[in-house]
């Protein structure tokens, strides 16, 4: 069966639909997730939630955009509103940032992959920075849809990706210089 | 795009679809996913239950107060009522002038 087809039942009420729904688009957020928090175990909670919360709000998803960029406009203010809210617990937060990190860095190295350094970089960047510069720069959206996605102005998202890159340039050059 | 901008975000886009291959997320079988919806959405409709229950009871309560307190001392709940319209928009005032000054 088709997306729209699933997502008008779904929207009926028809709960075998919706779960056939979240279940084609599972993996797809998850991985978003992964992106933008650098954080598996954060990316799969977030990703529980986003599905909780399009459980709730199904009948208003309006087609405007794709139901993927719906689930991932859900994902990603769940996750900036909750940074924001355990701001005060920033010195914690920060220390299992790292530590994700470091499990990941191991990860790679497990499966012998080696480690890109612009992750490092990336996860140094403040996510209202490092959402922009990915959902650009990975996922082609347009200034207009991220500033959608994110409730911000054209200018001001298009200002972030801009310093963003400025700033992953200039930590990856004091790298190289370093190394 | 200058040249060097392109290759950044090449590197940038590399590093980040290496992550793809770092971590696997199974998606969850239909039934498991089944059940989930069926228990939110009970979830959601106790919630809502309980806030309407909650709302009715305090506007009962709100209105039970007002009659009793309009049949008995009509007075003081007109000044009551006075300071009330008084005062909510001051406190919304100085709330603003706090949020501008901590700007």
């Amino acid at each position: 069966m088709d997306e729209t087809k699933l997502i008008a039942l779904a929207q009926q009420g028809d709960r075998g639909a919706l779960a056939k729904l979240l279940q084609q688009h599972y993996s797809f957020l998850a991985k978003y997730l992964l992106k933008i928090t650098l954080n598996p175990h954060l990316a799969e909670d977030l990703t529980q939630e986003t599905m909780l919360r399009a459980i709730e709000k199904i009948r208003l998803y309006n087609g405007s955009s794709a139901f993927s960029s719906w689930l991932m406009t859900i994902a990603t203010r769940l996750y900036i509103d909750g940074m924001r809210r355990k701001k005060r617990e920033r010195a914690w937060q920060q220390e299992a940032q790292a530590q994700a990190l470091r499990k990941l860095k191991w990860q790679a190295d497990w499966k012998g992959q080696a480690w890109p350094e612009v992750l490092d970089v990336l996860a140094g960047l403040p996510e209202e920075v490092r959402v922009p510069i990915i959902l650009r720069h990975y996922y082609h959206y347009t200034y207009r849809e991220i500033g959608k996605m994110l409730d911000l102005r054209e200018g001001t998202v298009k200002s972030r990706i801009y310093n963003g890159l400025n700033m992953i340039r200039k930590e990856l050059d004091g790298h190289e210089t370093r190394g | 795009m200058k040249q060097e901008d392109e290759r950044l975000i090449e590197t940038l886009r590399s590093g980040l679809g290496d992550l793809d291959r770092l971590a696997q997320f199974d998606p969850p079988d239909e039934r498991q996913l089944l059940a989930m919806i069926t228990e939110h959405e009970r979830s959601v409709r106790r919630q809502w239950r309980r806030e309407l229950g909650m709302f009715l009871m305090l506007a009962l309560l709100i209105l039970a107060m007002t009659l009793m307190m309009l049949l008995y001392k009509p007075k003081a709940y007109l000044m009551f009522q006075c300071a009330v319209l008084v005062a909510t928009p001051l406190l919304g005032l100085l709330a603003a002038g706090k949020r501008v000054k901590n700007r």
